[in-house]
Protein backbone atom coordinates (compact mmCIF):
# COMPACT_ATOMS: atom_id res chain seq x y z
CA UNK A 1 0.00 0.00 0.00
CA UNK A 2 1.85 3.39 -1.09
CA UNK A 3 -1.02 5.72 0.40
CA UNK A 4 0.37 7.19 3.73
CA UNK A 5 -1.27 5.83 6.77
CA UNK A 6 -2.46 9.00 8.69
CA UNK A 7 -2.15 6.71 12.35
CA UNK A 8 1.80 5.68 11.22
CA UNK A 9 3.36 7.88 13.30
CA UNK A 10 1.06 8.42 16.50
CA UNK A 11 1.50 4.35 16.86
CA UNK A 12 5.44 4.53 15.67
CA UNK A 13 5.50 6.63 19.38
CA UNK A 14 3.19 4.39 21.32
CA UNK A 15 5.41 1.58 20.03
CA UNK A 16 8.26 3.25 21.58
CA UNK A 17 6.22 3.55 25.26
CA UNK A 18 5.23 7.55 24.54
CA UNK A 19 2.47 7.84 27.23
CA UNK A 20 1.24 11.03 25.51
CA UNK A 21 0.40 9.26 22.34
CA UNK A 22 -1.19 6.10 23.86
CA UNK A 23 -3.81 8.72 25.52
CA UNK A 24 -3.95 10.40 21.55
CA UNK A 25 -4.45 7.41 19.75
CA UNK A 26 -7.29 6.49 22.06
CA UNK A 27 -8.90 9.86 21.66
CA UNK A 28 -8.56 9.52 17.96
CA UNK A 29 -9.66 6.09 17.85
CA UNK A 30 -11.64 4.95 20.57
CA UNK A 31 -15.01 6.47 19.33
CA UNK A 32 -15.01 4.82 16.16
CA UNK A 33 -14.03 1.50 17.84
CA UNK A 34 -16.89 2.00 20.70
CA UNK A 35 -19.54 2.83 17.97
CA UNK A 36 -18.89 -0.15 16.14
CA UNK A 37 -18.67 -2.57 18.72
CA UNK A 38 -21.96 -1.07 20.34
CA UNK A 39 -23.77 -1.06 16.48
CA UNK A 40 -22.38 -4.27 16.04
CA UNK A 41 -23.40 -6.26 19.55
CA UNK A 42 -25.92 -3.33 20.65
CA UNK A 43 -24.66 -4.19 23.66
CA UNK A 44 -22.68 -1.29 25.48
CA UNK A 45 -20.94 -3.34 28.06
CA UNK A 46 -20.03 -6.40 25.97
CA UNK A 47 -18.93 -3.37 23.50
CA UNK A 48 -16.55 -1.69 25.49
CA UNK A 49 -15.12 -4.42 26.51
CA UNK A 50 -14.27 -5.27 23.07
CA UNK A 51 -12.97 -2.01 22.22
CA UNK A 52 -10.25 -2.67 25.68
CA UNK A 53 -9.14 -5.88 24.16
CA UNK A 54 -8.74 -4.42 20.32
CA UNK A 55 -6.86 -1.70 22.35
CA UNK A 56 -4.91 -3.99 24.28
CA UNK A 57 -3.43 -5.77 20.82
CA UNK A 58 -2.82 -3.22 19.44
CA UNK A 59 -0.27 -1.89 22.08
CA UNK A 60 0.78 -5.12 21.53
CA UNK A 61 1.48 -4.78 17.98
CA UNK A 62 2.66 -1.68 17.91
CA UNK A 63 6.21 -2.01 18.37
CA UNK A 64 6.68 -4.42 15.62
CA UNK A 65 4.34 -2.23 12.94
CA UNK A 66 5.38 -2.21 10.16
CA UNK A 67 4.23 1.04 8.15
CA UNK A 68 3.10 0.24 4.33
CA UNK A 69 1.47 -3.21 4.95
CA UNK A 70 -2.00 -2.51 6.11
CA UNK A 71 -3.52 1.06 7.13
CA UNK A 72 -4.19 0.99 11.26
CA UNK A 73 -7.55 2.10 11.41
CA UNK A 74 -8.35 -0.84 8.73
CA UNK A 75 -6.03 -2.95 11.04
CA UNK A 76 -8.28 -1.86 14.10
CA UNK A 77 -11.66 -1.96 12.62
CA UNK A 78 -10.93 -6.01 11.75
CA UNK A 79 -9.58 -6.70 15.25
CA UNK A 80 -12.69 -5.09 16.69
CA UNK A 81 -15.36 -7.12 14.31
CA UNK A 82 -13.36 -10.39 14.56
CA UNK A 83 -13.88 -9.81 18.37
CA UNK A 84 -17.83 -9.03 17.61
CA UNK A 85 -17.98 -11.83 15.88
CA UNK A 86 -16.36 -14.01 18.79
CA UNK A 87 -19.30 -12.60 21.25
CA UNK A 88 -21.73 -13.23 18.64
CA UNK A 89 -21.32 -16.49 18.34
CA UNK A 90 -20.94 -17.09 22.31
CA UNK A 91 -24.51 -15.62 22.35
CA UNK A 92 -25.83 -18.65 19.71
CA UNK A 93 -25.05 -20.94 22.69
CA UNK A 94 -26.61 -18.50 25.42
CA UNK A 95 -29.92 -17.03 24.21
CA UNK A 96 -31.57 -16.13 21.24
CA UNK A 97 -30.33 -12.54 20.09
CA UNK A 98 -33.06 -10.39 19.50
CA UNK A 99 -35.17 -10.85 22.52
CA UNK A 100 -32.69 -8.25 24.44
CA UNK A 101 -34.16 -5.51 22.21
CA UNK A 102 -37.91 -3.82 21.60
CA UNK A 103 -38.95 -4.73 18.36
CA UNK A 104 -40.59 -2.18 16.85
CA UNK A 105 -44.49 -1.53 16.41
CA UNK A 106 -44.35 -2.99 12.52
CA UNK A 107 -47.58 -1.83 12.51
CA UNK A 108 -46.64 1.83 13.51
CA UNK A 109 -46.59 4.65 10.97
CA UNK A 110 -43.52 6.71 9.87
CA UNK A 111 -44.67 9.88 11.50
CA UNK A 112 -44.92 8.22 15.52
CA UNK A 113 -43.72 10.63 17.31
CA UNK A 114 -40.77 9.57 18.94
CA UNK A 115 -38.50 10.99 20.76
CA UNK A 116 -34.65 10.68 19.87
CA UNK A 117 -33.67 8.08 22.48
CA UNK A 118 -36.80 6.46 21.49
CA UNK A 119 -35.94 6.55 17.75
CA UNK A 120 -31.82 5.32 18.59
CA UNK A 121 -33.52 2.52 20.87
CA UNK A 122 -35.71 1.75 17.91
CA UNK A 123 -32.94 1.47 15.38
CA UNK A 124 -30.81 -0.39 17.40
CA UNK A 125 -33.63 -3.25 17.73
CA UNK A 126 -33.56 -2.89 13.57
CA UNK A 127 -29.75 -3.07 13.47
CA UNK A 128 -29.45 -6.20 15.69
CA UNK A 129 -32.70 -7.79 13.69
CA UNK A 130 -30.72 -7.81 10.78
CA UNK A 131 -28.45 -10.98 9.79
CA UNK A 132 -24.58 -10.32 11.27
CA UNK A 133 -23.17 -9.39 7.66
CA UNK A 134 -25.75 -7.13 6.74
CA UNK A 135 -25.34 -5.73 9.66
CA UNK A 136 -21.61 -5.07 9.53
CA UNK A 137 -22.19 -4.38 6.04
CA UNK A 138 -24.52 -1.30 7.44
CA UNK A 139 -22.02 -0.05 10.21
CA UNK A 140 -19.23 -0.16 7.92
CA UNK A 141 -20.50 2.00 5.21
CA UNK A 142 -22.64 4.27 6.90
CA UNK A 143 -21.71 4.48 10.25
CA UNK A 144 -17.81 4.29 10.25
CA UNK A 145 -17.91 5.62 6.82
CA UNK A 146 -15.51 3.95 4.95
CA UNK A 147 -15.57 3.39 0.96
CA UNK A 148 -17.40 0.86 -0.36
CA UNK A 149 -14.22 -0.60 -1.36
CA UNK A 150 -13.07 -0.32 2.27
CA UNK A 151 -15.56 -1.98 3.89
CA UNK A 152 -15.92 -4.56 0.87
CA UNK A 153 -11.93 -5.18 2.10
CA UNK A 154 -12.56 -5.38 5.29
CA UNK A 155 -15.00 -7.82 5.10
CA UNK A 156 -13.19 -9.70 2.08
CA UNK A 157 -15.94 -9.84 -0.45
CA UNK A 158 -16.70 -7.71 -4.06
CA UNK A 159 -17.63 -4.30 -3.97
CA UNK A 160 -20.67 -5.94 -5.47
CA UNK A 161 -21.40 -8.60 -2.93
CA UNK A 162 -21.24 -5.39 -0.41
CA UNK A 163 -23.89 -3.28 -2.71
CA UNK A 164 -26.01 -6.50 -2.66
CA UNK A 165 -25.88 -6.68 1.46
CA UNK A 166 -26.22 -3.11 1.97
CA UNK A 167 -29.28 -3.02 -0.52
CA UNK A 168 -31.13 -5.96 1.33
CA UNK A 169 -29.85 -4.37 4.85
CA UNK A 170 -31.10 -0.85 3.97
CA UNK A 171 -34.39 -2.70 2.54
CA UNK A 172 -35.32 -4.47 5.65
CA UNK A 173 -34.53 -1.41 7.95
CA UNK A 174 -36.86 0.88 6.17
CA UNK A 175 -39.69 -2.18 6.38
CA UNK A 176 -39.01 -2.31 10.14
CA UNK A 177 -38.69 1.41 11.12
CA UNK A 178 -40.39 3.40 8.53
CA UNK A 179 -43.05 0.38 7.84
CA UNK A 180 -42.82 0.45 3.95
CA UNK A 181 -42.96 -2.12 1.92
CA UNK A 182 -42.16 -6.27 2.77
CA UNK A 183 -38.82 -6.89 4.40
CA UNK A 184 -36.37 -9.04 2.75
CA UNK A 185 -34.67 -11.66 4.15
CA UNK B 1 -34.37 5.09 -7.65
CA UNK B 2 -37.47 6.46 -8.08
CA UNK B 3 -37.75 9.93 -5.93
CA UNK B 4 -40.33 8.08 -3.50
CA UNK B 5 -37.67 5.81 -2.83
CA UNK B 6 -34.95 8.19 -2.55
CA UNK B 7 -37.60 9.83 0.00
CA UNK B 8 -37.52 6.60 1.77
CA UNK B 9 -34.06 6.18 1.90
CA UNK B 10 -33.87 9.91 3.02
CA UNK B 11 -35.95 8.86 5.81
CA UNK B 12 -33.92 6.17 6.72
CA UNK B 13 -30.44 7.86 6.45
CA UNK B 14 -32.42 10.21 9.11
CA UNK B 15 -33.30 7.50 11.52
CA UNK B 16 -30.06 5.96 11.69
CA UNK B 17 -28.44 8.82 12.55
CA UNK B 18 -30.44 9.59 15.54
CA UNK B 19 -28.22 5.77 16.66
CA UNK B 20 -25.68 7.27 18.36
CA UNK B 21 -23.01 6.25 20.15
CA UNK B 22 -21.50 9.00 22.39
CA UNK B 23 -18.36 8.89 24.89
CA UNK B 24 -17.71 11.23 27.46
CA UNK B 25 -14.24 12.56 28.27
CA UNK B 26 -14.63 11.18 31.71
CA UNK B 27 -15.90 7.36 30.86
CA UNK B 28 -13.67 5.31 32.89
CA UNK B 29 -13.21 3.50 29.82
CA UNK B 30 -10.44 6.18 28.52
CA UNK B 31 -8.48 5.67 31.36
CA UNK B 32 -8.75 1.78 31.88
CA UNK B 33 -7.50 1.67 28.32
CA UNK B 34 -5.37 4.22 28.88
CA UNK B 35 -3.41 1.83 31.82
CA UNK B 36 -3.72 -1.03 30.04
CA UNK B 37 -0.86 0.70 27.56
CA UNK B 38 1.75 0.64 30.35
CA UNK B 39 0.76 -2.93 31.44
CA UNK B 40 1.17 -4.41 27.51
CA UNK B 41 4.20 -2.41 27.95
CA UNK B 42 5.34 -4.45 31.41
CA UNK B 43 4.77 -7.04 30.11
CA UNK B 44 6.19 -6.98 27.09
CA UNK B 45 9.72 -5.05 27.33
CA UNK B 46 11.69 -7.49 29.91
CA UNK B 47 10.93 -10.37 27.39
CA UNK B 48 12.57 -7.88 24.00
CA UNK B 49 15.08 -6.70 26.34
CA UNK B 50 16.43 -10.49 26.94
CA UNK B 51 15.49 -11.44 23.62
CA UNK B 52 17.96 -8.84 22.18
CA UNK B 53 20.85 -9.22 24.79
CA UNK B 54 21.11 -12.58 23.58
CA UNK B 55 20.42 -12.25 20.26
CA UNK B 56 23.98 -12.63 18.84
CA UNK B 57 24.32 -15.88 20.03
CA UNK B 58 21.62 -17.81 18.24
CA UNK B 59 23.66 -17.74 15.36
CA UNK B 60 26.68 -18.80 16.52
CA UNK B 61 24.67 -21.63 18.84
CA UNK B 62 23.76 -22.45 15.83
CA UNK B 63 26.62 -23.34 13.68
CA UNK B 64 28.06 -25.11 17.11
CA UNK B 65 24.89 -27.80 16.71
CA UNK B 66 25.72 -28.38 13.04
CA UNK B 67 29.19 -28.98 13.66
CA UNK B 68 28.61 -30.98 16.10
CA UNK B 69 25.92 -33.00 14.98
CA UNK B 70 28.35 -33.32 11.61
CA UNK B 71 31.12 -35.14 14.29
CA UNK B 72 28.32 -37.55 16.26
CA UNK B 73 27.18 -38.78 12.46
CA UNK B 74 31.00 -38.59 11.03
CA UNK B 75 31.96 -41.03 13.90
CA UNK B 76 29.07 -43.37 13.82
CA UNK B 77 29.32 -43.96 9.61
CA UNK B 78 33.41 -44.93 10.58
CA UNK B 79 32.27 -47.19 13.49
CA UNK B 80 29.95 -48.49 11.99
CA UNK B 81 31.64 -49.08 8.47
CA UNK B 82 34.95 -50.68 10.41
CA UNK B 83 32.68 -52.95 12.05
CA UNK B 84 31.12 -54.19 9.67
CA UNK B 85 34.18 -56.22 8.69
CA UNK B 86 34.65 -59.56 10.31
CA UNK B 87 37.23 -59.40 12.89
CA UNK B 88 40.51 -61.39 12.62
CA UNK B 89 41.12 -64.52 15.02
CA UNK B 90 44.44 -65.01 16.87
CA UNK B 91 45.71 -68.26 15.67
CA UNK B 92 45.12 -65.40 12.06
CA UNK B 93 47.38 -63.26 13.28
CA UNK B 94 50.50 -65.13 14.73
CA UNK B 95 52.53 -62.13 14.94
CA UNK B 96 51.18 -61.49 18.02
CA UNK B 97 52.35 -64.41 19.83
CA UNK B 98 54.73 -63.38 22.35
CA UNK B 99 56.90 -65.37 24.54
CA UNK B 100 54.69 -65.15 27.55
CA UNK B 101 52.01 -66.18 25.54
CA UNK B 102 53.26 -69.32 23.75
CA UNK B 103 51.10 -72.32 25.36
CA UNK B 104 53.87 -74.92 26.15
CA UNK B 105 57.36 -73.65 25.63
CA UNK B 106 60.05 -76.40 24.84
CA UNK B 107 62.64 -76.82 27.42
CA UNK B 108 64.20 -80.46 26.36
CA UNK B 109 67.99 -78.97 25.50
CA UNK B 110 68.18 -77.65 28.21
Amino acid sequence: MNEHDPDADLLARVGRGDAQAVRELVARKLPRVLSLAVRMLGRRGEAEEVAQEAFERAWRQAPDWRPGEARFDTWLHRVALNLCYDRLRRRQHEEPYEEEHDRPDPAASPDARLDAAQRSRAVAAALAALPARQREAIVLQYYQELSNGEAAMLMGISVEALESLLSRARRTLRARLLGEGKETP
Amino acid sequence: MTPEEQAWDAQLDALLDDYTVAIDAGNPLVERIVASAAVVAGTRAPKQASAGRWRWLWPGAGLAGIGLAGSVAGALAVSVTLGAGSPRSAPDWPDRTTAFTEPSPDWSEE
